[in-house]
């Protein structure tokens, strides 16, 4: 053998050599996993022209293998430009790549006419080495590379529940607070709307409309229905008090009264002042006078309660507290400071026949 | 005194009518107690004017002339000042706003519904109620309806309808906020979730709700799932032509067993995930109508180590048609019941739907596969025969295994069982299965087979015995 021939063999074994090592060192890069860091590759895109993968520092990647023709890859691709796009009208650093396995189907993607894709780059994977380096086994498959170019997220497939992962891994992804994924995930959520306290919400909302328009006979039928599906609701229960002393059935009113356990304090406020009012009505009117007058300490800005007490003082022959009251209730309606005049209130009692015909409507 | 006193009860009379006002909105109709006085309607000619419970003020007033001229100089004889609503709208001017004046019966307007003088009844209908009022001409939308909506069941027309107003150009959107007056739980939620149904976003309620009633559950126009194929034509093609049906979807209702009609947090309008909502039926294994047994699936997944990915992300409907299908075990393609088959793309539809069919096209790669001997793609040695090609299922758990890529433990091969032990190394792996000896195989470092035990034919004969009386049929 000729040195010259020696010298070539050498050269030989060390290319080969050479080779398996590059090739024994992609083996050990397949399979990316979750918390790897992503390396550079380059491919070229669907016009010819070689493309570089290089994480961008600050920058959130998402790498989108995809096959042509396949509704699963049409979905993905859509979901992620719509999440991509969300997140970059907030001016998150987002890109997007496409990577289209298997070198097939080119035409494909090159004729999808969505706006969106105009600065996405489009990729040919087309002898399989990145899906083979990747450890890629179905398409669609999408893997989420964090701002230090870790790898947070790898999808195979897509399924009903495709977008929403998408959006709270971005999220984690870009710092964006917590997000539940994975076995943590939000469970899923369809609007039901027939729950008993939906369903008490759609006979408050009538009732009120209804007594807007003056029908208040059937305004206190819907509250009753609300009543009967949420019995333990305060807030509810309040809604048909007030409603039964509008039409002027103080007995009802009271008796509904004492089915209700308030809670807040604006309940508190509300309750007594239903009370008081119920009490005016069935000529009770220092019992009355006594609970208008707690409702509104313990909730000054309540028009009705000041004009309840108005009213109160007003049966009573009381006019000077009576226009007290009344101005108070204007001016807690209207949201404005009240100045009341000081009157002696010894001048109430010399007032004739102050009270009036009661008349709630 | 007595001039602080008048004062103060005019102050007071002013304060309280104000607020009378003010808490309780604008008096519609007046209720005169008393008769006016000197007036046509205290004459013997018009008496019957003063019986009624709700006057109209001009005649409470006895101000006929608000609405009454004499037609001449001489005589008893009177017009009205203008004909048909102009005479109204001389007072009730704010009705002219209206887009679409509702139009009374025989064109007579106004007094269709009201009386001019005088009711028994508020609003100076002629009838008791708004119900009954609407009814003498609608009697239509009261009738032949065993599901009301509750404004109609209530006689609340006026809830939705303004009666002054014929609304005949109302918009999408604004029959959703017509809806959202009573029903906005419903519109709280939509605005938590991503997947609304069309419907629902164009605001068109109407197109699935008879907003009046019907016969059907929830006053929608139609049962489901006939109100949901007047749009999914696809669905109903499917349902109804499947030569495998999926039991609850033709069913009455069977739509929103599964979906929400009007949104849900995922795609599909699924009302919860995938595999929840299969598992509620199929977790434990039933007959159905047609008396066949199908499989449990619980004892399929609980426990094992590896699970295929659709089962792991909670998606039936990766590999499953829940609609119908032409495919055994409603499949959404080919797959293949036999442990082997000639080999044919057609045969591996299901599997080729996520996993790329080049896997079993190639002979020698470095890439699609590490199921490969040095580059030898064992995938395509398996699979790619035209003689006794080994189907996905000759290996493969389909939901969930314990061994590595979803390698059954063991297989039916005929009426055996066959164990594959199957171990996994960094670069390769080995199968001592009862279709061969023991065979490993290395990515980096190729196995050197015997060419006698090459053979991958399947002329060796299973190596395993039966294992007593089992149900086929687990996989």
């Amino acid at each position: 053998m000729s040195p010259r021939t020696r010298y070539a063999c050498a050269a030989l074994l060390c290319v080969l050599t050479a080779v398996c090592s590059i090739a024994s060192a992609q083996s050990e890069l397949r399979n990316a996993r979750v918390g790897d860091k992503i390396e550079p590759f380059t491919l070229i895109d669907m016009d010819s022209s070689e493309f570089q993968y290089q994480h961008r520092p600050g920058r959130v990647s998402i790498l989108a293998f995809l096959a042509a023709r396949q509704k699963r890859s049409d979905r993905a691709l859509d979901d992620l430009l719509t999440v991509v796009a969300d997140m970059r009208r907030l001016q998150h650093p987002v890109d997007l790549v496409v990577i289209i396995t298997g070198g097939e189907g080119i035409d494909y993607f090159r004729e999808k006419q969505d706006e969106r894709l105009r600065d996405v780059p489009m990729l040919i994977d087309a002898n399989d080495a990145l899906w083979g380096r990747m450890g890629i086994v179905v398409t669609p498959t999408t893997i989420m590379i964090d701002r230090e170019g870790t790898v947070r997220w790898i999808r195979a497939g897509h399924g009903f529940d495709f977008a929403t992962d998408a959006q709270a891994r971005l999220k984690l992804a870009l710092d964006l607070g917590s997000a539940s994924v994975g076995d943590d995930a939000e469970p899923v959520h369809a609007l039901t709307n027939d729950s008993a306290k939906d369903r008490a919400r759609r006979h408050l909302r009538m009732g009120r409309i209804l007594a807007r328009k003056g029908e208040v006979e059937s305004a206190i039928s819907e509250f009753q229905n609300a009543v009967a599906l949420t019995p333990g609701a305060a807030d509810v229960q309040l809604e048909l008090t007030s409603m039964l002393c509008r039409a002027g059935r103080g007995d009802d009113a009271l008796a509904a009264a004492e089915r209700i356990t308030p809670v807040t304090r604006a309940e508190h406020a509300r309750l007594t002042m239903v009370r008081g009012w119920a009490h005016r009505q069935l000529g009770d009117l220092d019992e009355a006078v006594t609970l208008l007058t707690k409702s509104i300490e313990l909730d000054p800005g309540s028009a009705r309660a000041l004009y309840e007490l108005g009213k109160t003082y007003e049966q009573r022959g009381e006019n000077q507290s009576a226009l007290n009251a009344y101005r108070r209730a204007l001016a807690a309606h209207y949201d404005e400071p009240v100045e009341l005049p000081s009157r002696p209130a010894s001048s109430d009692r010399t007032l004739s026949d102050a009270n009036g015909q009661e008349k709630d409507s | 005194m007595a001039m602080t006193s008048m004062v103060n009860r005019q102050l007071l009379l002013i304060a309280a009518s104000l607020l009378l006002i003010v808490l309780c909105g604008l008096a519609l109709g007046a209720r005169v107690d008393t008769p006016p006085a000197r007036s046509c309607v205290i004459s013997d000619c018009h008496v019957e004017y003063r019986v009624a419970t709700h006057m109209h003020a001009p005649v409470a007033a006895g101000v006929c002339k608000f609405c009454h001229r004499p037609a001449s100089d001489e005589g008893h004889q009177f017009k009205l000042l203008r004909e048909g609503s102009d005479l109204c709208s001389m007072c009730h001017w704010e009705l002219e706003s209206h887009r679409n004046i509702h139009q009374g019966f025989g064109g007579e307007e106004c007094i269709s519904c009201h009386d001019p003088h005088g009711s028994d009844y508020r609003f100076l209908l002629p009838e008791a109620t708004i119900e009954d009022t609407c009814e003498s001409c609608h009697a239509d939308i009261f009738s032949n309806r065993s599901v009301m909506h509750t404004p109609v069941a209530t006689g609340s027309c006026t809830v939705c309808h303004d009666p002054h107003d014929a609304e005949p150009q109302r918009s999408a959107a604004e029959t959703a906020d017509l809806c959202f007056q009573c029903h906005e739980a419903t519109r709280d939620e939509l605005e938590t979730l991503d997947y609304i149904h069309a419907p629902v976003m164009s605001g068109s309620c109407a197109d699935c709700h008879d907003p009046h009633g019907s016969d059907h559950t929830m006053h929608l126009i139609d049962d489901v799932p006939g109100l949901c194929y007047r749009c999914h034509e696809d669905i109903r093609t499917t349902v109804e032509t499947a030569t495998h049906e999926h039991s609850v979807a033709g069913e009455p209702g069977g739509c929103i067993v599964c979906h929400s009609p009007h949104a849900s947090s995922v795609r599909f309008g699924l009302k919860s995930d995938s595999l929840t909502l299969c598992r509620s039926c199929h977790e434990n294994e039933i007959t159905n109508k047609d008396g066949d047994t199908i499989t449990g699936f619980a004892h399929q997944v609980e426990g094992k180590k590896f699970l295929h990915g659709p089962v792991r992300q909670r998606d039936c409907g990766a590999c499953h048609n829940s609609h119908g299908s032409n495919n055994d075990r409603l499949l959404i393609g080919e797959y293949s019941p036999e442990f082997y088959a000639t080999f044919d793309l057609d045969n591996f539809q299901l599997c080729f739907s996520c996993h790329p069919q080049r896997g079993v096209l190639t002979e020698e790669t470095t890439n699609l596969t590490d199921f490969r001997n040095g580059s030898r793609n064992l995938h395509y040695a398996h699979v790619n025969k035209v003689d006794k090609g080994r189907t996905c299922r000759a290996c493969h758990a389909t939901h969930g295994s314990d061994q590595p890529k979803h390698i059954s433990e063991w297989i039916w091969f005929g009426e055996w069982k066959l164990p594959i032990k199957f171990e996994k190394t960094a670069s390769g792996g080995s199968c001592d299965s009862g279709c061969h000896s023991l065979r490993a195989y290395d990515r980096h470092t190729p196995v050197e087979y015997l060419e006698e035990s090459l053979s991958l034919d399947g002329d060796e004969a299973p190596q395993a015995k039966p294992e007593g009386p089992m149900t086929k049929g687990e996989q």
